[in-house]
C-alpha cells in the first residue's frame, strides 16, 4: 500500500475532531506498581477511535513539551487512559484527584483501520505500556457485527514478570486470551509471537502494539508469511518524542520504504500519518 | 482607521505584531484543526517552515527533546521543497491572506546560495509579502558553517538575494555567534530590509543512565524561554547597531514577553516552541498587547518599539 492510498486527517481536515480543551478527573487509581489509570470528563471520548492518542499538557509549565498517551478507552463523555509514571510529568498526573482540570488536546493520529479485520482471523498483540490502546480496539473489534465482524479474534498480551501484570482480566469480555512473560511468571513463558506460533493461532490480521523488538519481531513474522503465500497484514503502532502532536514540527517521524506523500521524502509523521502503520511502510532496516 | 496595534516591516503593513516562528507551526494548516480557522486568522502574519530548492530529509530521530522551560531539536530542516510547497502550501496561505489580511512571510533555507536563489526566484509572482532568509544552514561549499557566522558570508548572501528576490528580504540571525551587532550591520550593508532573531541557541543533552547523546544528531537546537532573556539582550543589541525594522523571538511565551521584546527595539515578534505548551498562545498574546495599550494610554503599539528607559 503506499502512502498516496492513506488518509491521514491532516490532508483532509474536514474529517478531524482535533481540538485543545480542558477535561475534569472522575477518578484515578493504581492497577500495578507504577502504573495509573486515569478517567477523564471530556466531549473528545465521543469521537476518539482506538489506535488514537491525546497530549497532555503538565501544569509546571518548565515541562513545556505536552505528553502523548494512548486512548486506552472512550465513552461518550470520557476518555481511560493508563501510563505509567516514568518521570516529572506522569508523576504530576500521577498527583490528580477526582475534580481536578487536566488540559489536553485530542484526539491525534490516525488510529488502526479497523476494516482490514472484516472477516479475518485476528490477533491483537499488546506488550506491556502497549497494552492499554489495545482494550479500545478489541471492544470496536468484538462490536463489528455482520460483514465488518473478524472471523475470530484472540488477543495475545505480554508482560515482563507476575509484578507488572496489569488489564489482564479486562478483555476477557471481548475475546479469548493468552498471556505471556518474559521469565513465566505469569502465563506461558516467551513472546506474544511465541504464544502464536506454540498454539498454533490463525493470523491473517494482527495489531501491534508494545516495545521497538516485539513490533520488529511480529512485522518480521508478517513477511515471513507473506513470503510463504500467506495471505497477511500487520499492523503496529509506533512511538517517538515528539513536540507538537499534530504534524507540524516535523519532530517524530519515522523512515518509510516509499516516499511519503506529505514529505517527499522517506519519513512519515508518526503523529499525523501514523500511529498506526501497515508494517510494509516501515524501513525495519534503518530503525534502531 | 489605523489599529493602534498594526505595524510595518519594510512596507507591509501588519494588522498586529504577533506571528509564528517558522517551524513551529508548520504551514499554518496543521495548528488551523487544533485552534480554529478565526484564531488561524487573527495572526499578524503566518511564516512558514524552512522551504528549500529540493525536497530535505532531515536528521535521525530522536530529533526533539524537553529541557527546563526549554526545548532541543535537530529537525534538520526537512521539507518537501519549493515544487510541493508552492503546489500544496501556499493556496491555502493565499486564501487566509485574502479573508483575513494575515500576511505571509516564508522561511528560506538552503545549502547553497544557488539553492536559495533557486527558492526566491521560484516565489517571485506568488501570494508572498516577505522573505525571511534562515542563514543558520551550514554552506556545504564552505566547511559546513553557517552562512550567518562570518560577516562577509552573510553580507554576500544578502546581496544575492536581495539581487534577486521579488519580495522585501528579512535576514534571520543566528544567535551562535561572538558579536551579534556585526552580523546585524553584515546584513544591513548586504541590502537587507529587516533582521530577524533570534534563530535556536546550539546545546547538547547526555542522558547519563545510557551514557549516550539525547539526540541522534549530538547537539541541537535551544529554544522556548529559557532563552528569552538572552534574545531580548541580542534584539536589544542589533536593533541598537542597525536602522532596520527587527522581528524580535526567542522564548516568548506571554504579553510581558513579547512587550518586553517590543521595548528592546523589535517593531514585531514571533512565538515559536510556547505554542507546544499552549496552542492558543499567540491569540492570547495578541489579546494581552492590545489590553495593555489599553489600560496604559498607549495610543500606538509604534510607541513602544526601543522604549525602554534606563
Ligand atoms: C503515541 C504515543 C502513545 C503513548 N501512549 C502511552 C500510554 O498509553 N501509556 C504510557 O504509559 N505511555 C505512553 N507513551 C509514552 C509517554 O508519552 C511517556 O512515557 C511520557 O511522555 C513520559 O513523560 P514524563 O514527563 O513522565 O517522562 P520524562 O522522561 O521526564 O519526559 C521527558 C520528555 O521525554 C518525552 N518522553 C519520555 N518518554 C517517552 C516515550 N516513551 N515516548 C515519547 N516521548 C517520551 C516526554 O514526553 C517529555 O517530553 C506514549 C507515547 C507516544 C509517542
Ligand atoms: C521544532 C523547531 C523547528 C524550527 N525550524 C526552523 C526553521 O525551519 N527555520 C528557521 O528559521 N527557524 C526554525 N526554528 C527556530 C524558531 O523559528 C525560533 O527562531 C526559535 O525557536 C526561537 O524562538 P522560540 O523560543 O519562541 O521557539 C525552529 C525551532 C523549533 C523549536
Ligand atoms: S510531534 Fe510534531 S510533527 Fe509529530
Amino acid at each position: 500500500m503506499s502512502r498516496t492510498e492513506r488518509e491521514t486527517t491532516a490532508d483532509h481536515p474536514q474529517f478531524s475532531d482535533k481540538r485543545e480543551s480542558t477535561a475534569r478527573v472522575i477518578r484515578q487509581r493504581q492497577l500495578s506498581d507504577g502504573i495509573h489509570e486515569l478517567v477523564l470528563e471530556t466531549s473528545l471520548g465521543a469521537s476518539a477511535k482506538p489506535g488514537q492518542f491525546v497530549n497532555l499538557y503538565c501544569r509546571d509549565s518548565a515541562r513545556l513539551l505536552p505528553r502523548p498517551i494512548s486512548i486506552c478507552e472512550a465513552g461518550d463523555r470520557e476518555l481511560t487512559l493508563v501510563y505509567r509514571v516514568v518521570g516529572n510529568g506522569t508523576r504530576e498526573f500521577a498527583a490528580l484527584q477526582p475534580g481536578d482540570c487536566l488540559r489536553l488536546a485530542g484526539n491525534l493520529g490516525n488510529g488502526y483501520r479497523l476494516s482490514a479485520a472484516a472477516g479475518k482471523h485476528v490477533v491483537i498483540a499488546g506488550g506491556g505500556l502497549g497494552i492499554p490502546p489495545m482494550l479500545f480496539l478489541a471492544r470496536s473489534l468484538h462490536a463489528c457485527a455482520g460483514e465488518d465482524a473478524p472471523a475470530s479474534l484472540t488477543v495475545v498480551l505480554g508482560y515482563r514478570d507476575a509484578d507488572t501484570v496489569f488489564l489482564d482480566r479486562a478483555f476477557d469480555e471481548y475475546s479469548k486470551v493468552f498471556i505471556a512473560s518474559d521469565d513465566g511468571s505469569v502465563g506461558m513463558k516467551g513472546t506474544a509471537l511465541d504464544v502464536i506460533r506454540t498454539q498454533g493461532l490463525q493470523a491473517e490480521t494482527t495489531y501491534v502494539c508494545g516495545p521497538m523488538p516485539m513490533l520488529r519481531a511480529f512485522a518480521q513474522d508478517s513477511e515471513e508469511r507473506r513470503r510463504n503465500g500467506k495471505n497477511n497484514a500487520c499492523y503496529v503502532s509506533l512511538e517517538e518524542r515528539m513536540a507538537c502532536g499534530i504534524g507540524a514540527c516535523l519532530g517524530c517521524v519515522v523512515k518509510t520504504t516509499d516516499t511519503d506523500s506529505h514529505s517527499q521524502v522517506r519519513n512519515a509523521r508518526i503523529c499525523a500519518e501514523g500511529p498506526v502503520f501497515d508494517s510494509r511502510e516501515i524501513a525495519w532496516g534503518e530503525m534502531k | 482607521m489605523k489599529s493602534r496595534m498594526e505595524v510595518s516591516i519594510a512596507g507591509v503593513t501588519l494588522k498586529n505584531p504577533v506571528m509564528d516562528a517558522s517551524g513551529t507551526f508548520g504551514n499554518g494548516r496543521e495548528y488551523e484543526e487544533l485552534i480554529g480557522p478565526e484564531a488561524l486568522r487573527m495572526l499578524g502574519a503566518i511564516v512558514t517552515k524552512g522551504v528549500s530548492g529540493q525536497p530535505w530529509e532531515g536528521n535521525a530521530t530522536p530529533r526533539v527533546a524537553e529541557t527546563p522551560s526549554g526545548m532541543l531539536n535537530a529537525i534538520g530542516l526537512q521539507n518537501p521543497g519549493i515544487d510541493v510547497f508552492v503546489r500544496r502550501e501556499l493556496p491555502f496561505l493565499k486564501e487566509v491572506k485574502e479573508s483575513s489580511g494575515t500576511r505571509v512571510i516564508v522561511n528560506v533555507c538552503g545549502h547553497s546560495v544557488e539553492e536559495y536563489l533557486s527558492v526566491i526566484e521560484r516565489l517571485h509572482d506568488e501570494p508572498v509579502d516577505l522573505l525571511e532568509i534562515n542563514v543558520s544552514c551550514p554552506n556545504v561549499k564552505q566547511g559546513a558553517i553557517a552562512f550567518g557566522q562570518d560577516p562577509k558570508m552573510l553580507e554576500r548572501v544578502t546581496r544575492a538575494v536581495k539581487d534577486r528576490a521579488g519580495q522585501p528580504v528579512m535576514m534571520k540571525l543566528t544567535p551562535n555567534v561572538t558579536d551579534i551587532r556585526e552580523l546585524a550591520r553584515a546584513a544591513e550593508a548586504g541590502g537587507a530590509d529587516a533582521i530577524s532573531l533570534i534563530n535556536t541557541l546550539t546545546g547538547m543533552k547526555i542522558d547519563v543512565h545510557r551514557r549516550r547523546f539525547v539526540l541522534a544528531n549530538r547537539t541541537g537546537g535551544l529554544s522556548g524561554p529559557a532563552i528569552h532573556p538572552v534574545a531580548v539582550r541580542m534584539v536589544y543589541e542589533a536593533a541598537h547597531a542597525v536602522s532596520l525594522p527587527v522581528i524580535g523571538m526567542g522564548g516568548i511565551q506571554s504579553w510581558e514577553d513579547a512587550v518586553e521584546m517590543i521595548l528592546a527595539g523589535a517593531t514585531a515578534v514571533a512565538v515559536g516552541t510556547a505554542t507546544f505548551h499552549n496552542p492558543q498562545a499567540m491569540q492570547q498574546i495578541i489579546r494581552g498587547i492590545e489590553e495593555y495599550l489599553e489600560l496604559s494610554g498607549v495610543a500606538d503599539v509604534n510607541e513602544l518599539i526601543g522604549a525602554v528607559k534606563d
